[in-house]
């Protein structure tokens, strides 16, 4: 992976197993840990790599979190009728761990 | 001018209004059309016609001319209408014109030209000209449906947008978190254990269990927690005796205990934990009204040296004894005390109190028999110069006399003030005690909600006394206000006020609000039910919550 500096329009996300998925950088805005770590005035590798892992969260929870961050990031202007966000009832209690470690205003 | 409404008689429910005008044939389109004709007619040059508007002068003689002339924007339509002119009001040129043909009647449609029979549901042409046949007519039923729809979709919209605002939530996305505990808590039923997710989540989804009713018996056992010290339930309606039990037995460590709506707790509770917590410093009971005084008289006897903060609301079974147990075992450590809305306390047991020499923080609301200016001022003689709260909602046999001779003189340290619905009070009587108060600092929270007879005067001195320390500040009901008092409020730099009500004072309006939004920077949260004068034109800077505007749900 080349060290690549400046805003690029992907980041990605590494789940525990090794499952990597691509999002835009705006989506992972959404989490305040995600773009504290993002960020580009920081030192961190995660900031220079545009990279971040993730070793606590597994790869399903991990895309069930992805596909949050879009949905907030979609409907963030219109908050009026938007569509239920389906969350398994199994995945509830593990999402809710993870979810409060990506903080952040909104997630 | 009377109609043979011709057709069927069975019609569905219609208001007054609509079936005269229907009767009538009048319709709105048709008279606006007709209207803007006529100012294009008399706008264009056209020598012979004496076209007048000014309805009041039309003559037969006017009209019959207009008939004959040839004017070439008169159309074929507008001419069969003057015909059947007898049928309409002498009310106007405009209103004559447009004489509906009658149910019954054949008519040329105004779009395809062919032959139909009016009925009483035949719409209007467009361009308000004429009557469109059935088939026509039907082609825009599809259109106008879908304006409907969309304005019930509007009017739910702002009505989801005001209830979202009544609950004081954030009408944004909403965030992952709170929808996992949603669900958890939906299917609290079936989840056998919770893990591990932090005392804060705890704590949210314990209120959210309370607020769907889901704290129930068999759920109970997954927040309690050996090392659990600090518990809150605010609804614990649906658990009964031996699960309140539990928790004493579960969570022996507890040091804060609150318990609301416990209408199902008996005595054997009560006595369980004043052996079992042996930790316990602060208990909050509201609503537990099976317990008898005995039993609180062996609570007090037993654990009252430890107690640092007691809070009881809704009950009739606490009296004397009880409050003299209270005294008798709580006076070295008792700091916070609480009695609301306990009913069977008289003037003469609240004295007791004096004999709790430690008090920082006492609230004797809603219990207006108990609560005289005398009893009051000894009380604050005591340890007025120590309290830092006071709460006295509903006590309107208090007046200016306590103001002046028991909060001004005594109360030095005092914050929080809430004296809402005490109508004893008067204007000058309140201003009095906040006109240079020199030995307070300025209260953090203030409340007079519905204190009726207070007015300008009074909340102006409180504003000049308290500005740079107020964050809650209540005026609701207290009508006689003018804008005046507001726009010093404004003026004041008041920065860190953050939370304003004003419900029913008449003289606010979108002026005063938006300045207020503008000056106060850390505002957050504004209610401001039955003020008519706000409308929705109110420009309200980002960030601070309007709730109650009457625009928001009409």
């Amino acid at each position: 992976m080349a060290d690549m500096s400046g805003d690029r329009e992907y980041v990605r996300l590494v789940s525990s197993d090794g499952f990597e998925y691509s999002i835009l950088r705006s989506a992972a805005a959404v989490s305040g840990t995600l773009r504290g770590m993002l960020s580009q005035s920081s030192n961190f590798v995660e900031a220079k790599q545009n990279r971040v892992v993730l070793p606590n969260i597994s790869g399903v929870l991990l895309e069930k979190v992805c596909e949050y961050l879009y949905y907030n990031l979609k409907h963030q202007n219109n908050p009026g009728n938007i569509p239920e966000f389906d969350v398994p009832p199994e995945m509830a209690l593990e999402l809710l761990v993870a979810s409060d470690f990506l903080d952040g205003k909104h997630c | 001018m009377s109609r043979n409404a011709g057709g069927s008689r069975v019609r569905g429910p219609n208001s007054a209004l609509t079936e005269f005008l229907r009767e009538r044939g009048i319709d709105a389109n048709a008279i606006r059309h007709r209207y803007e004709e006529t100012l294009q007619q008399q706008a264009s040059a056209s020598s012979d016609t004496v076209v007048t508007v000014s309805g009041s002068s039309a003559t037969s003689r006017s009209r019959s001319r207009e008939v004959e002339t040839t004017v070439a924007s008169s159309s074929r339509s507008r001419k069969r209408t003057k015909k059947k002119h007898e049928d309409s009001d002498d009310e106007g040129e405009v209103l004559a014109r447009m004489a509906r043909p009658r149910p019954g009647q054949i008519e040329f449609c105004a779009e395809c030209q062919c032959r139909f029979t009016v009925t009483a549901y035949s719409k209007a042409a467009r361009d308000g000209n004429g009557l469109l046949c059935h088939s026509c007519g039907s082609k825009y039923a599809q259109e106008e449906k879908q304006q409907k729809k969309t304005q019930i979709s509007s009017r739910k919209r702002k009505k989801s947008i005001a209830a979202a605002l009544l609950d004081k939530q954030e009408f944004a996305v909403p965030k992952l978190q709170d929808m996992c505990i949603k669900l958890i808590a939906r299917y609290i039923e079936d989840v056998e254990m919770l893990g591990d997710i932090g005392d804060f989540n705890m704590e949210k989804i314990a209120r959210i269990l309370s607020r769907n009713r889901s704290l129930k018996d068999n759920t109970l056992k997954l927040f309690l927690n050996p090392s659990i010290k600090r518990l809150h339930f605010w609804d614990c309606s649906n658990l009964c005796s031996d699960s309140l039990e539990l928790i004493g037995s579960y969570c022996p460590l507890v040091e804060s205990l609150t318990l609301s709506m416990c209408g199902q707790m008996t005595d054997k509770v009560i006595d369980y934990y004043s052996t079992n917590l042996r930790n316990l410093h602060s208990l909050t009971i509201n609503g537990g009204f099976l317990i008898t005084s005995g039993c609180w008289l062996r609570f007090f006897d037993a654990i009252g040296s430890q107690l640092n903060r007691f809070s009881l609301a809704n009950t009739l079974r606490f009296n004397r004894e009880s409050l003299e147990a209270i005294v008798r075992n709580c006076s070295g450590t008792l700091e916070e005390l609480s009695l609301s809305r306990v009913g069977s306390l008289k003037v003469e047991d609240i004295s007791l109190l004096l004999q709790l020499p430690r008090l920082t923080a006492l609230e004797l609301s809603y219990m207006r028999d108990a609560i005289t200016d005398d009893i009051m001022i000894d009380l604050l003689r005591t340890f007025g110069p120590q309290l830092v709260t006071l709460n006295l909602d509903d006590s309107g046999d208090l007046t200016d006399k306590f103001l002046l001779e028991g909060v001004r003189p005594h109360c030095g340290r005092l914050q929080n003030l809430s004296l809402a619905l005490c109508d004893g009070f008067t204007d000058i009587g309140v201003r009095d005690v906040f006109k240079d108060w020199e030995v307070n600092n300025g209260l953090i929270n203030a409340n007079f909600s519905r204190c009726v007879n207070v007015g300008d005067a009074g909340i102006q001195a409180l504003i000049d006394h308290s500005a740079k320390t107020l964050v809650v500040l209540n005026l609701n009901s207290i009508y006689k206000l003018t804008s005046a008092t507001f726009q010093l409020l404004a003026s004041s730099d008041c920065e860190f006020l953050s939370h304003l009500d004003f419900g029913f004072v008449h003289c606010v309006g979108d002026e005063e609000i938006e300045v207020l939004t503008e000056r106060c920077k850390s505002l957050q949260l504004i209610e401001a039910y039955g003020n008519i004068r706000i409308t929705e034109l109110a420009k309200i800077k980002r960030g601070v919550k309007v709730a109650g505007r009457q625009s928001d749900s009409l």
